[in-house]
């Protein structure tokens, strides 16, 4: 291909990016845009939501929580099983989590076709928050418990660092960005009824509020290649140095900075079958959020730096003028971001009052969500770098997304303390899974957690601090939680 | 997936509901708060129900997620009759929750030795009382059956159906019966030495109206018995008077001489029945005795019945004198004078039935003499005779004239539409 042939082929998908767009799909993640929406930056994809129950106890028992559900924090994990509390409690939560999320940057294959070469286009963000993650008060009366929460489940805003890909040859710089950023809160009320004393339902509803501010930004520089037409006129200059003072550059951010509210519902069964075995049934379907999602293509050209390559752009060369110009546009399109529902069956057993076992099973609607897109942004290429013209008949980089079944266990053992002031401490350790839904096949982010956790009670019972630790590849979360007792 | 949730949760909920039944701990939970709003009713009832569930106690009982308490249910039911003023009921669940080995290691201890220590003072042993009670509730029982085997009496029944106080008390007694039994159990088992009590002189004076009604009754069973006896005794007595009265009038009549068949008859029955009484025995009922009594009393009646009737038909018979135009009619007809006869036979001039067929009678015979002695060719007079024959008959089928007094052809003549002439006649 030569120089000019480039030019024109590359100026050509430019002019069609914008609209192109449009047909650019996105790959999956707990939160992302669920339409086929062109304008959502890659990363939104990326939100980490805790999609646990909420609370250290819960955390050390691996998130097998549902058929446990015994505590301030049951809104959340099994409405029904709040009918168990029989004093008003108070719960506050804290969470630091660490998050190292490697994310596939499909940006990085446009140089692809062009060069034969492409960066490596796995990118990360890592980010560190801590914020309080759930707080709740519970009240019972008679046969019913109601409650009122707040919970945390995203809080995250990460800017994972610049790839830029220099080709040597046609002088070129492919520069790609991506920023993700998001805040998932909500406000919730809970009520529960025991039926009877082995059988109890519950409901929460929750209002959702999303905040997001993420881009993914792909910019192509020197592309039009006037280094070496201004090389020609002065080849006493090399197309390295004229690239330095030209400034030819195509910019496409696909950027959302909006927020929106969206009402989530969980409903729960808990059944005591025994007085060693509870079984739990919830289902929650997830907040579906309307979002804004802006894409700007900018184009700029001119000269910049100074010495005598700067003189020469300056005066142009075979009627190529590259006086400053700078050109945006910007299209706006609304999006949609889904929590996927959730379906969990639930067990949990005591062999004896002070020894727990509890499991959960959880089908998770990613399914149900967008398929991850299949074209970068810049030239719509092909994300597996399938040459421009040619059909992408094989994605060999993108994988579907299909509905994921997990499961969470956990255990905890109960030790008694003979002190005035603590009466017991507990240890607990649990486990989960968690299934590669990262939509490409160059990573694999399925993942098993292993979780920690202890517990101290205190002041006759009516304190209870638990603290409890996730660790896996991609986050690990350490939850504090104190829960009072009324 | 909407609908696959919701059978999901109705297959879960009916499963479910089978299941349904007392939680222990939350029974106990309950009575925790009730004791503490000072609902000591409500405590006790949810401890009991609690207890029914899982008698034992525990040092520490999960209650629910990470709180753990003491599962003394004894000792808080203690406490709850305590307050309630049930001593005797508190300090056996305060035994008991000593028996049981935990309590004593809890802060509750101090106050379960104070108020069992308060409420010993007050509890007598009940057993001796309750035995009492129960002994007195059995006399009582055994005075109810006596009574009803007396009102079973057949001789009593007319008897009791008057005696108003004697089925109320009865009707009292029965009912108080079972009502004592069970509140004696529960104040046994509430050791209420003063219910028990109660109950014990509630029985005891039942039991004495009871047996005085029996009494009573007994008297009266006596009295109508022996009166019955009496009565049979005077009826025997009377029979075997009457039944000799009736032999001595049956030997004098069969003593006497039948004059016809019918007293024959009679005094043969007679005698049969004097045979009859030759072999009573001595300890022939009294029925019996009246029986045979009556049977010959009849029979002699029969017999004199039929003597009597005799002699009045002889006397009868002897009194009876034929009209005067009819002895006419016979004396012309045995003089030979059978015109004369013919003229004076006018059977329409009789009143009386047989004077009027005698009449017929005769003129026949002497139309029939007539025809004899015409060479009997006259069939007018043949009609005639044949007339008043046909007369006759129709007055009395049974009729038949005297053989020896009319002509043997006019006899045959005269049966040949008849039955065969007796010696009876007219």
């Amino acid at each position: 291909m030569t120089c000019l042939n480039r030019v024109a082929l590359a100026l050509i998908a430019l002019a069609m990016a914008v609209p192109a767009l449009a047909q650019v799909e996105l790959p999956p993640s707990p939160v992302r845009p669920d339409n086929v929406n062109p304008t959502a930056p890659t990363s939104v994809s990326g939100i980490p939501i805790d999609q646990l129950p909420p609370g250290a106890r819960a955390l050390g028992l691996g998130g097998a929580f549902s058929a446990v559900a015994d505590d301030a924090t049951a809104a959340e994990a099994n409405p029904a099983g709040q009918v168990q509390l029989l004093e008003p409690e108070f719960s506050l939560h804290l969470r630091h989590s660490d998050n190292d999320l490697d994310f596939y940057d499909a940006e990085q294959r446009n140089p692809l076709p062009f060069t034969g070469q492409a960066p490596n286009p796995i990118n990360n963000f890592s980010d560190s928050s801590t914020n309080v993650s759930f707080a709740s008060f519970v009240y019972p009366i008679d046969n019913f418990v109601v409650s009122a929460f707040y919970t945390n489940n995203a809080d995250l805003s990460a800017l994972a660092a610049p790839t830029t890909f220099a080709d040597e040859i046609f002088v070129d710089t492919y520069t790609s960005r991506q920023q993700l950023g998001g805040e998932l809160d909500g406000y919730g009320l809970s009520v529960a009824y025991r039926i009877n004393d082995r059988l109890s339902i519950g409901f929460t509803a929750k209002r959702n509020e999303i905040s997001l501010s993420s881009f993914d930004q792909t910019q192509i520089d020197n592309f039009r290649d006037f280094e070496f037409i201004f090389n020609q006129a002065r080849p006493d200059i090399s197309a390295e140095e004229f690239a330095s003072v030209i400034n030819d550059s195509f910019l496409i951010d696909s950027q959302i900075e909006d927020d929106d509210s969206a009402m989530s519902y969980s409903m729960g069964l808990l059944m005591k079958p025994t007085d060693k075995w509870s079984l739990a049934l919830t289902y929650r379907i997830g907040a579906e959020f309307d979002i804004v999602s802006d894409a700007v293509f900018t184009q700029s050209i001119g000269c910049v730096g100074s010495g005598q390559a700067r003189d020469v752009c300056d005066l142009g060369f075979r009627g190529i003028d590259l006086d400053p110009f700078n050109s945006t546009q910007i299209t706006s399109l609304p999006a949609n971001v889904r929590v996927p529902d959730v379906l969990t069956f639930g067990a949990a057993w005591r062999p004896s009052d002070t020894l727990l076992f509890s499991l959960d099973i959880n089908k998770t609607s990613y399914g149900d969500l967008a398929q991850p897109r299949s074209r970068t942004l810049g030239f719509e290429f092909p994300v597996d770098g399938t040459p421009f013209g040619d059909p992408p008949t094989t994605i060999l980089d993108v994988e579907p997304i299909e509905d994921e079944w997990t499961i969470n266990f956990g255990a905890e053992k109960v030790f008694f303390l003979d002190s005035d002031l603590f009466n017991l401490f507990t240890v607990r350790a649990g486990a989960f899974t968690d299934e590669d839904r990262d939509g490409t096949t160059l990573l694999d982010t399925d993942d098993t957690h292993i979780t920690a956790g202890l517990g101290l009670v205190l002041l006759d019972y009516k304190l209870q601090i638990d603290v409890a630790a996730d660790f896996s590849d991609r986050t690990d979360n350490i939850v504090l939680s104190a829960i009072y007792k009324f | 997936m909407k609908r696959r949730l919701s059978t999901l949760l109705a297959l879960a909920l009916l499963t479910a509901a089978p299941l349904a039944s007392a939680d222990f701990k939350r029974d106990y939970q309950e009575a925790l708060e009730a004791i503490e709003d000072g609902d000591y009713g409500t405590a006790r009832e949810s401890l009991e129900a609690a207890i029914a569930d899982e008698p034992g106690a525990k040092d520490k009982m999960r209650s629910y997620g990470m709180r753990f308490i003491p599962y003394v249910p004894h000792f808080y039911l203690g406490e709850a009759l305590y307050n309630l003023g049930d001593c005797a009921g508190a300090v056996a669940a305060y035994d008991e929750a000593m028996s049981q080995g935990i309590i004593q290691g809890l802060d509750e201890f101090p106050a379960l030795q104070q108020n069992r220590d308060a409420c010993q003072a007050s509890v007598v042993d009940v057993s001796a009382i309750a035995d009492n009670a129960s002994s007195a509730i059995d006399a009582l029982e055994v005075a109810v059956r006596d009574l009803n085997a007396l009102k079973d009496e057949p001789i009593l029944a007319s008897e009791w159906d008057s005696q108003a106080a004697w089925s109320g008390t009865l009707a009292e007694a029965e009912a108080a019966l079972g009502s004592l039994r069970s509140q004696l159990d529960a104040a046994v088992e509430a050791r209420d030495a003063e219910t028990i009590e109660n109950i014990d002189a509630q029985a005891m004076a039942l039991s004495d109206r009871v047996q005085q009604t029996s009494g009573a009754a007994s008297q009266r069973v006596a009295g109508l018995r022996a009166e019955e006896q009496r009565r049979v005794a005077q009826a025997a007595e009377r029979a075997r008077t009457q039944l000799a009265s009736a032999v001595q009038s049956a030997r004098s009549a069969a003593s006497q001489s039948p004059p016809d068949a019918a007293s024959r008859q009679a005094q043969n029955e007679l005698n049969a029945l004097i045979a009859r009484f030759q072999q009573l025995g001595s300890n022939a009922s009294t029925a019996a005795i009246n029986q045979l009594s009556r049977e010959l009393t009849g029979k002699v009646r029969e017999f004199r019945t039929a003597v009597q009737t005799h002699e009045n038909r002889e006397r009868a018979i002897a009194a009876r004198t034929p009209p005067a135009e009819l002895k006419r009619i016979a004396e012309a007809y045995f003089a030979g004078q059978y015109d004369s006869a013919v003229q004076l036979a006018n059977p329409a001039a009789f009143s009386d039935e047989r004077a009027r067929i005698q009449a017929l009678l005769f003129r026949a015979a002497s139309r029939f003499k007539q025809y004899t002695l015409g060479g009997a060719e006259s069939t007018q007079l043949m009609s005639q005779v044949q007339a008043d024959i046909s007369s006759i008959k129709q007055l009395d089928r049974q009729f038949t004239p005297f053989v020896s007094a009319f002509p043997p052809k006019f006899t045959e003549l005269f049966n040949a539409s008849g039955r065969t002439a007796s010696t009876a006649g007219g």
